[in-house]
C-alpha cells in the first residue's frame, strides 16, 4: 500500500514519496507575503464593488448587509475602505518593490509566439490544451494584470481626488473618471475570478497558487506556465530533490 | 544604494499620482460650520414640515439652503434626511423640495411618535459639509395612533 506522505522542503518545490519516484506533487508559485497581499487586494476591492455599485443603483441610505454590519454607512465604508486599499497598495510597492517591478516586467513582455497561444486559448479554456509561452505569466493573465493595475491605479487616484476636494467642478471629473473606472474594472474582476477559480476547466486548480499555502498541483503548472516551471526546476528543484534523496 | 534609489523613485511616481488626485484641493463647495448655527454661511432651513408638527408618510419636505443642492454628479452639495440621529439611515434630497415616502429608506421601521428629524448638509462626496440642524415631529399613520409596542420605538 502506497501512502502519500508530503514533505515540504526548502525552495518552491514540495516533494511528496510519489514526487521521489518522479516528478512532484506540488510546487509553490507564490511566496506567503504575495498570497497574503493578494487577499487584502481582493477583499477590500470586493468590499469597494459591492458598496460602489450598491450606491451607484441608487439604493444609497438604504443601509446594506455591510453597512448594518460595520455600523458606518455604505458611502463612509466605501471611503475608509479605499483609504484601506490605497494604503495597502502603497506598502505593497514599496516593502515589495522587487514583486511589484517583476509583476510589471513580466507582464509588458509579449513575444510573437504568444500569438499561437491566444489562437488556442478560446478551445484551450475547455480542454486544458493550452499552447506553449514562454512567460511567467500566460499571454491572457499579461492583458489582465496591465488592465487590473491601470484601472485600480485610476480608482485609487480618482477616490482619492473625490475625498479631497469634496465637491465642485473637479470632483466632477474625478467621479466620471472613478465611475467608468468601475465600469471596465467590474467586467476585468469578473472574468479574472471566473479564470482564476477554475470554472472553466482548462483553469481547473489554478486558485490553489494565491490560496492554501500556494499548493499548486505540479500538473496544473505544467499545463499553464511551463516556461516558468522548467526555470524553477533548473534553478534549484532537481539539487533540492537530489538533496533529500541522498538524505533517505 | 541602486536598489534604494528605485524604491525612492517608484515612491515619488505614486506619490505623484496622488498628489494629482489631490491636485484639485481649492474647494469651492459648502465648508464647515457649527451644528444649526451655519458658522460658516452655509445653513439650511427647514420650512416644511414645522417643528413640533404631526406628518404623515407621506410629507413633503421644504428647505431653504444657501448651498446650490444638485446630484452628487454634479459636484453640488446635497442634504442627508435622518431621524433619531441614525445617519446610516438616510435620504438623498437633492433639492429645495422633496415628496418623503414610504419607499424613502430613512422612514423605513419608523414607528408613530415623536420623533426628531435631522437634516445634514453634505458635500458631493456625502462628507459632512458641516451644517447640521433638526427639529421635533410627530409622525402619525392614520390618524396618528401610537404603536402597539411603543418599546421598539424609534423616538425618546
Amino acid at each position: 500500500m502506497t501512502v502519500a506522505r508530503r514533505r515540504r522542503i526548502p525552495g518552491r518545490v514540495v516533494v511528496t514519496e510519489r514526487g521521489r519516484q518522479g516528478t512532484p506533487e506540488f510546487v509553490s508559485r507564490n511566496n506567503a507575503k504575495t498570497r497574503w497581499f493578494h487577499a487584502g487586494v481582493y477583499l477590500t476591492v470586493l468590499v469597494l464593488l459591492f458598496t460602489g455599485w450598491w450606491l451607484t443603483l441608487g439604493a444609497e441610505g438604504d443601509p446594506s448587509v455591510l453597512s448594518q454590519l460595520s455600523g458606518v454607512s455604505d458611502a463612509e465604508l466605501h471611503t475608509w475602505t479605499g483609504y484601506a486599499f490605497a494604503g495597502l497598495i502603497v506598502l505593497g510597492v514599496v516593502l515589495g518593490w522587487r514583486a511589484a517591478r517583476t509583476l510589471v516586467g513580466d507582464s509588458v513582455r509579449f513575444r510573437r509566439s504568444d500569438l499561437r497561444w491566444f489562437r488556442r486559448w478560446p478551445g484551450a479554456v475547455f480542454t486544458g490544451r493550452f499552447d506553449r509561452h514562454e512567460g511567467h505569466y500566460d499571454p491572457g493573465q499579461r492583458i489582465m494584470n496591465l488592465v487590473l493595475i491601470v484601472l485600480l491605479l485610476a480608482l485609487i487616484v480618482s477616490g482619492v481626488g473625490l475625498v479631497t476636494v469634496s465637491g465642485g467642478p473637479e470632483f466632477v471629473w474625478y467621479n466620471r473618471i472613478h465611475r467608468w473606472s468601475t465600469y471596465l474594472l467590474t467586467p476585468a474582476i469578473i472574468g479574472h475570478i471566473v479564470v482564476a477559480a477554475g470554472i472553466l476547466p482548462g483553469y481547473r486548480g489554478a486558485w490553489r497558487a494565491m490560496h492554501l499555502g500556494g499548493r499548486l498541483r505540479y500538473k496544473v503548472a505544467e499545463r499553464l506556465w511551463p516556461a516558468w516551471l522548467e526555470r524553477e526546476r533548473s534553478k534549484g528543484f532537481d539539487e533540492e530533490r537530489q538533496h533529500t534523496d541522498e538524505k533517505t | 544604494m541602486m536598489k534604494l534609489n528605485r524604491r525612492v523613485r517608484l515612491s515619488a511616481i505614486f506619490a505623484a499620482l496622488v498628489l494629482v488626485g489631490i491636485s484639485g484641493c481649492g474647494d469651492d463647495t459648502a465648508s464647515a460650520g457649527s451644528g444649526g448655527s451655519g458658522g460658516s454661511g452655509q445653513s439650511v432651513t427647514i420650512n416644511e414640515p414645522a417643528d413640533g408638527s404631526t406628518v404623515e408618510i407621506p410629507f413633503t419636505l421644504s428647505l431653504d439652503s444657501t448651498a446650490e443642492l444638485g446630484t452628487t454628479d454634479s459636484g453640488k452639495n446635497h442634504v442627508h434626511l435622518y431621524f433619531d440621529g441614525n445617519d446610516s439611515q438616510y435620504e438623498v434630497i437633492e433639492s429645495d423640495t422633496m415628496e418623503i415616502t414610504e419607499d424613502s429608506p430613512a422612514v423605513a421601521g419608523l414607528r408613530s411618535g415623536e420623533h426628531e428629524l435631522n437634516i445634514s448638509l453634505r458635500n458631493a462626496d456625502h462628507s459632512a459639509a458641516g451644517f447640521e440642524t433638526s427639529i421635533n415631529v410627530q409622525v402619525g399613520n392614520d390618524g396618528g395612533e401610537a404603536p402597539a409596542d411603543p418599546g421598539t420605538g424609534g423616538g425618546y
